[in-house]
């Protein structure tokens, strides 16, 4: 009888062994990693901490060699200014970042290129309210004119580019613009009737809506 | 000290057409409401043995790399409005040259 209970015993220890492992690592990240030994490979963790006064919608991160910035690290969640959000268990390697500002005026976004996460530590990316582009909007302000062409290119700029609107837009009719990296613009807009309206070293802030009337 | 009328009334002339040309209409700038309750600063509180690598800002630049959002956004609300895209910039030396 008490060879039985003994098995059981040992049975019942191979099993709650089996769990142990099973259950191994830390957090409550996705893939739990290998830890720290082992020769396998070695994670790090990325933070973003929000100290821009407004809430991050978006994080993003990818290996700087990716195309694609994948998957949204906070889900459908958001991170408020205050806190900080982190990424757990990341393969070591060279990393890009974008964080995202859904705002009540428009959408901006903040990245940060070729940052290293090594093993076993943090490596801390910091939004600040001067992180993000900001975005302009262009609004015809006239009765009867038609905008046909629309530029809008940084003061440094010695060119104009190319028109930012495929068709016309009429009176009251807008063009919104955003994902502008912050800085001074010039604007021209030209016309079906009259004399191109320039304007020029207009500056576009971070999180914020430069609203250009123009007739 | 003799005051020259015709060249007072081209400077003023100049003057008026300079403001007229750059002139665009009103031009109105508004920031992003801020969080309701925003934290003075993140107090970060290290566990130990942890380390921190490395600190870096997020930021905006005209070089920006052109990488593809694979997963459709939570809510995009202003990108669903009409006249509403991404800024396009163009490398220097396209279209017409600016003459100011």
């Amino acid at each position: 009888m008490s060879r039985i209970i003994a098995r059981v015993f040992f049975v019942l220890f191979l099993f709650s062994l089996l769990i142990a492992c099973g259950s191994g690592g830390g957090g409550g990240g996705a893939a739990p990693p290998a830890g720290g030994g082992g020769g396998g490979t070695q994670y790090g963790t990325i933070r973003l901490s929000n100290v821009s006064g407004v809430t991050i919608d978006e994080f993003y991160i990818s290996l700087a060699s990716s195309s694609a910035w994948g998957s949204d690290q906070l889900g459908s969640s958001t991170l408020s200014s205050g806190f900080y959000f982190d990424v757990a268990n990341v393969p070591v390697g060279t990393y890009d970042a974008r964080a995202i500002v859904l705002g009540a005026l428009s959408i901006y976004h903040g990245d940060l290129y070729g940052f290293s996460v090594t093993a076993n530590s943090t490596y801390n990316i910091v939004a600040g309210s001067g992180s993000f582009t900001g975005s302009i909007k262009i609004v015809n302000n006239t009765v009867g004119a038609n905008i046909v062409a629309l530029y809008v290119s940084p003061s440094s700029s010695p060119t104009w580019g190319s028109s930012q609107i495929s068709s016309t837009i009429g009176p009251s009719g807008f063009q919104h613009l955003y994902y502008m990296p912050t800085g001074s613009y010039d604007v021209k807009v030209v016309w079906n009737v009259g004399p191109d309206t320039l304007s020029y070293g207009n500056t576009i802030s971070s999180l914020s809506l430069l609203t250009l009337y123009v007739n | 000290m003799r005051i020259n009328t015709a060249k007072i009334c081209v400077l003023a002339v100049s003057i008026i057409s300079f403001c007229g040309f750059v002139y665009a209409g009103e031009i109105q700038v508004s920031r992003e409401p801020a969080d309701k309750s925003v934290m003075e600063k993140i107090i970060i509180n290290e566990s130990p043995g942890q380390v921190i690598s490395g600190t870096g800002t997020l930021g905006t630049s005209q070089l920006q790399r052109t990488k593809a959002h694979t997963e459709v956004s939570k809510k995009k609300p202003i990108e669903t409005m009409n006249n509403t895209k991404p800024y396009v910039s163009s490398p220097d030396g396209t279209g017409d040259q600016k003459t100011k």
